[in-house]
């Protein structure tokens, strides 16, 4: 009688060469597709990102609010980046890199003599960043029901902050504009 | 005769089959998950995810680190509703499989060892010098 153990082990081992061949991709996502799926969904914005971000710095300075120039949100990264007035030595002001939630580098910022930080900062509780995913919704809404938030900067001036969102899709880019409350002021085509 | 074993030789023993089982399970993940199926890592999205990112991906890179070599790069990301991403990276899901996967071999192995005692036993019955039922 002829063994049919040859032929199962044949059958075995092309079985694992095909598997190795088409194989190591087998429920992966490329890069590409992955930020496609970021942007599909919105962008990635979240509440928690700058506060979370806020939260490590005030954590690091030891207090609990804090005076900042600027605010910039890169949800792709996860990072932000804020220029945050010292609250020891009021004439200083730093730029704070946070990414995840961890604060990686502190750098001192060069100030001209005319800069006048009781003006040009705010605190940082006085503006809703707990309203970024709601002011993310209204803004793609405004704008373009398939476009996404690339970035949001927060920037203070005369006593009050102004939030913009720059917005993408296929077709067009955006900037969006609310107030410190979080309030839709206006979106306007680029 | 069978000689009587020994503490140490039973440690050993035992170590050595560990030894073995933590190897075979270590090949076997190289093979299936960093070979085949990366994305058998997506399985272990309940262990790493946080509730508000429960959707996995296993993203890859590849890059040319030399003309005519491309290397490949997998990591686990947890995805939120509204596209927030969480990086878990590959080394651990890669740990949480390779003792799913010695799990899985001690079963199989255990299957047929016990299968193999069962049938040896079956053998047995009937042989000379071992008891018989008396008929009715």
């Amino acid at each position: 009688m002829r063994s049919r153990l040859p032929w199962r082990a044949s059958r075995a081992v092309l079985a694992c060469g095909v598997a190795l061949v088409v194989g190591g991709c087998v429920g992966t996502i490329d890069r590409e597709d992955f930020n496609r799926t970021i942007q599909q969904r919105g962008g990635g914005v979240t509440p928690e990102l700058p506060q979370n971000a806020v939260d490590a710095i005030a954590d690091r300075l030891g207090v609990e609010d804090f005076a900042f120039r600027s605010l910039t949100i890169n949800p792709p990264n996860e990072l932000v980046v804020v220029d945050v007035r010292d609250p020891v030595t009021p004439v200083n002001l730093d730029t704070y890199t946070v990414r995840r939630g961890t604060v990686e580098r502190v750098v001192p910022v060069r100030l001209s003599a005319e800069v006048d930080l009781d003006a040009e900062t705010i605190l940082v509780s006085t503006v809703a960043f707990d309203r970024l995913d709601e002011m993310a919704d209204a803004a793609i809404a405004e704008f373009d029901r398939d476009g996404y938030v690339t970035s949001i900067s927060a920037t203070a001036l005369d006593e009050t902050a102004t939030i913009s969102m720059s917005l993408e899709s296929d077709r067009a880019s955006a900037t969006a504009r609310f107030t410190a409350a979080g309030d839709l002021i206006e979106v306007v085509r680029s | 005769m069978n000689r009587p074993t020994t503490p140490r030789g039973a440690c050993l023993g035992v170590g050595a089959l560990v030894g073995i089982l933590l190897f075979s399970a270590s090949m076997l993940t190289c093979i299936v998950t960093i070979g085949i199926w990366p994305g058998e890592a997506k399985l272990t999205a309940p262990l790493f995810c946080p509730d508000d990112k429960p959707d996995p991906y296993v993203v890859v890179d590849s890059y040319s680190r030399a003309p005519g070599e491309t290397s490949y790069n997998f990591s686990l990301y947890c995805m939120g509703s509204r596209g927030e991403v969480e990086e878990v990276g590959f080394l651990w899901p890669c740990v949480v499989l390779t003792a799913a996967h010695g799990a899985l071999i001690l079963v199989i192995v255990g299957f047929f060892v016990v299968r193999g005692r069962l049938r040896r036993a079956r053998r047995a019955v009937g042989e000379p010098g071992q008891p018989v039922s008396p008929l009715p």
